[in-house]
């Protein structure tokens, strides 16, 4: 089954499907975790922008993915 | 005084389709410049208001504002590649470029115009197509993995035969063999497909693989490609697909294509 009109497959350097998956996530979430995802889709739409370089995306990308990791470690012990 | 928002630039088409969306600005219409065998797709866009500091710091920092001008950018190209039935080769150009005037932008389409024949001769009549590829049962994945993998039955058949406190460590390093087998894997599969489909191809690419935070899929994205098919390959190109999916369906894997889109990985031009 394909499904080929998922604003999600459109190409990387695109630019298009990013800007209605960052509406999404700030509609939806706007706790801590929230707030990293869409520093995320940030740093993915300068990516795509040409803004930053593929290696600036993927430090910075390691740094928040780390931080998400750490929030979802601590809100574990906490439950 | 107004100057010139660049969206995109086509080989010369005389099409007189009006487009439908409004230009970047959300006021001006966006139009065909013509100039020698190109046409370049624009939309004039106050100077005053595109230089001052609001806007300025609206695209740097406003990710509402970045949003809602990206997919007006991408939606205008979007419509200058499609025109009636057919799909026209053209350059995306990134995003923010405006010029002063229609002297400015002539300059620069002078100055570039060699690089510009080369990139539309090299695309004419092809298509971009993207694929993505996810692992949608993890857990089906690594049964498999321990079942089929030598190293990891060793290493089992070791651990059954040890008394259990030592057993214990050796469970824990038998888990970091499987996710690093299980990587590998996943590599070596990621790369037979992407190597597969490249033969109905042009040229292809790999793309950034996204993470889920940004897919919002619960699935890992195995890979995330692109390629530039000739049109009289598409239906070769697609049949691949279909095959292919078949094929990796079975083994815990999920497949998601999508086309035509301009050549966005395969003409880069700074102008």
């Amino acid at each position: 089954m394909f499904i080929i009109d998922d604003i999600l497959l459109a190409p990387l350097k695109g630019i298009i499907w990013i800007g209605e998956k960052i509406n999404n996530v700030i509609e939806k979430e706007q706790s801590d975790e929230g707030l990293i995802k869409e520093k995320l889709m940030e740093l993915q739409l300068r990516f795509e922008l040409d803004e930053i370089s593929e290696k600036e995306y993927e430090e910075k990308e390691k740094e928040l993915l780390e931080q998400l990791d750490d929030i979802r470690k601590l809100r574990e012990r906490e439950d | 005084m107004d100057g010139l928002y660049l969206y995109c630039i086509r080989e010369k088409t005389d099409d007189k389709k009006a487009f439908s969306t409004k230009g970047i600005d959300g006021e001006n219409e966006v139009f065909i410049f013509g100039h020698r065998e190109l046409e370049a797709v624009v939309s004039k866009v106050p100077l005053e208001e595109f230089a001052s500091d609001k806007i300025q710091k609206s695209a740097r920092e406003d990710l509402n504002w970045i949003k809602g001008k990206a997919v007006t950018h991408g939606r205008i190209i979007d419509e200058a590649m499609k025109m009636d039935d057919r799909f026209l080769s053209l350059i995306p150009m990134r995003f923010g470029i405006i010029f002063k005037d229609e002297t400015g932008l002539k300059t620069s389409l002078d100055k570039n115009y060699p690089g510009i024949m080369e990139i539309l001769e090299r695309i004419r009549g092809k298509q971009e197509w993207g694929l993505k590829i996810y692992l949608e049962n993890k857990e089906k994945f690594r049964d498999e993995i321990r079942r089929k993998n030598t190293l990891i039955k060793i290493k089992e058949a070791q651990i059954s035969s040890l008394p259990e406190g030592a057993a214990y460590f050796m469970e824990e390093e038998l888990e970091d063999i499987v996710s690093k087998e299980m990587n590998k894997e996943l590599n070596n599969i990621a790369e037979s497909i992407f190597k597969d489909l490249k033969e109905h191809a042009v040229d292809s690419v790999k793309c950034k693989i996204l993470q889920r935070e940004l897919t919002g899929k619960s699935e890992t994205m195995v890979l995330n490609a692109a390629y530039l098919v000739s049109g009289e390959k598409i239906g070769d190109f697609k049949k691949g697909i279909e095959d292919l999916n078949q094929k990796i369906q079975m083994k815990g894997f999920s497949l998601r294509y999508s086309g035509p889109w301009p050549a966005y990985n395969f003409t880069s031009l700074e102008i």
